[in-house]
């Protein structure tokens, strides 16, 4: 299970998504009637938004869940940090390949090109240079 | 109605016949870019790409605006209607149009409805990664500096400047773990020499720039000045360290890891190609002069010039293009 979810891309999660997420990780596992009753403030929604949402989360891949009575109940699939490396991985793959014309400047934009064969023989050409030096 | 129609898609025509007929003599001048002798002056080359890049579109901007003046000068209560001294040849007037001609309204046609899809999806694309970066930033954190660098999750794939304005460094948390102190200042080094240089914003100007022209010629153009502008960076990289070797380590460990990350299968730009030549470059020991980029203000400046002129000459211009557009069509 968690060799599949290290290769998925994560999308980012929208706001309400975010806020039930950041719920569950705290307080897992979780109902969605508790959910509803720790989102307060702006962030307050009805038990049927709520619901809709953690049933999302649960198709995307990102709660797991099991019967608990009438209700269900949900853990994360994955850790906040697990989480957010992943997104951040497929954004900056989608970032890195649209590059060319985006109002960014890389450092290094070749690895995708580059072969480990020319990688190595320029680390020696910088090694024979500092030997030299 | 018709003559609105037919004075925008006269001028569209003329939009995009001047922005590929200045985009030849553009691409040409770029190869005299080439000059080893240049090399030496890596900041200068950059400045003249974009400037060279800038000039097709700069060009037919202010060859239509000259051609559009004396009518659009009499619709707003500027102007005489000029409309008398015509009658010989094809009329370029909002008010009295003498009539579109089936070959000129399909290039027009044509050639709005490309710029329309090209400029479209350029804009689409820009959209859509502004809220991608939006996205990635949200899951970093910000260290102040001169420019802030923005520390983020995941694999080591990010040492990017980034940001038209708000200019700030993009790095994965994993790739400055990575790097011994001195390689990453090397890097950073070259990403702040990027803002500094105002790279991020110009990158978006050349590419707004090459919608007037042909899509080949836009993207060598941008590809030569971001190669380019990499050199220039380079240069002030190993002026901030001291020494070519660490930034050229950085780079070859930077673009290794990079590799080891990457899942994406052929990322565009500048291919390995430059990353040996820029290795090479850092290892000559020839000293290059960085100096500040010039660009920008050579490009305002340049399109400033040329919209004064082509006002002042407008009814001579008017003529002009009228009397092209009379024999083309």
């Amino acid at each position: 299970m968690e060799g599949i979810l290290k290769k998925r891309t994560w999308e980012p999660l929208g706001k309400l998504e975010a806020a039930v997420m950041n719920i569950v990780w705290m307080h897992s596992p979780v109902t969605a009637r508790e959910v509803c009753d720790r989102l307060t403030g702006t962030r307050e929604r009805a038990y049927t938004t709520i619901m809709t949402t953690m049933d999302r989360l649960h198709r995307k891949g990102l709660l797991l869940r099991e019967k608990d009575g009438m209700a269900w109940r949900y853990t994360p699939a994955l850790g906040r940090a697990e989480f957010e490396k992943a997104v951040a991985d497929g954004l900056a793959a989608e970032i890195l390949q649209a590059h060319g014309e985006t109002a960014l400047a890389a450092f290094v934009d070749a690895a995708a090109d580059a072969d480990e064969s020319l990688l190595d023989r320029l680390a020696q050409l910088i090694a024979r240079k500092r030997g030299r030096g | 109605m018709m003559e609105l129609l037919a004075f925008v898609l006269e001028c569209a025509a003329v939009v995009a016949f001047a922005g590929t007929v200045a985009s030849l003599p553009a691409g040409l001048a770029l190869l005299a870019l080439r000059w080893p002798v240049l090399r030496r002056f890596p900041v200068l080359r950059a400045d003249g790409v974009f400037v060279l890049g800038t000039l097709p579109a700069l060009a037919s901007l202010a060859l239509v605006a000259a051609a559009a003046a004396p009518s659009v000068a009499a619709v707003l209560g500027w102007g005489d209607d000029h409309c008398a001294s015509h009658g010989h040849h094809l009329h370029l007037c909002l008010l009295h149009s003498a009539g579109l001609r089936p070959s000129l309204a399909v290039a027009g046609a044509l050639a709005l409805a490309v710029f329309i899809f090209r400029a479209g999806a350029f804009f689409h694309r820009m959209a859509r990664m502004s809220a991608r970066l939006s996205a990635l930033e949200s899951l970093g954190t910000a260290r102040p500096g001169p420019f802030p660098i923005v520390m983020l999750p995941g694999a080591p794939r990010l040492c990017h400047a980034a940001g038209a304005f708000r200019r700030r460094i993009l790095l994965s948390a994993s790739m400055a773990a990575a790097l011994p102190p001195r390689e990453l200042a090397g890097a950073l080094a070259h990403e702040a020499a990027h803002l500094r240089r105002r790279d991020p914003l110009m990158g978006l100007l050349l590419s707004a720039a090459g919608l007037f022209m042909p899509p080949l010629l836009s993207r060598t153009f941008l590809t030569t000045w971001q190669t380019v502008a990499e050199e220039a960076c380079d240069a002030a990289a190993v002026q901030a360290v001291g020494d070519g070797t660490v930034v050229a380590s950085a780079l070859v460990k930077m673009a290794a890891l990079q590799r080891r990350a990457s899942r994406a299968a052929g990322v565009p730009a500048f291919g390995e190609v430059a990353l040996e030549r820029r290795v090479h470059l850092l290892l000559d020991g020839q000293a290059r002069r960085v100096t500040a980029s010039l660009a920008l203000v050579a490009t305002v400046g340049t399109a400033v010039a040329m919209l004064l002129f082509a006002l002042l000459h407008s009814p001579f211009l008017h003529h002009v293009v009228e009397t092209a557009l009379h024999l083309l069509s």
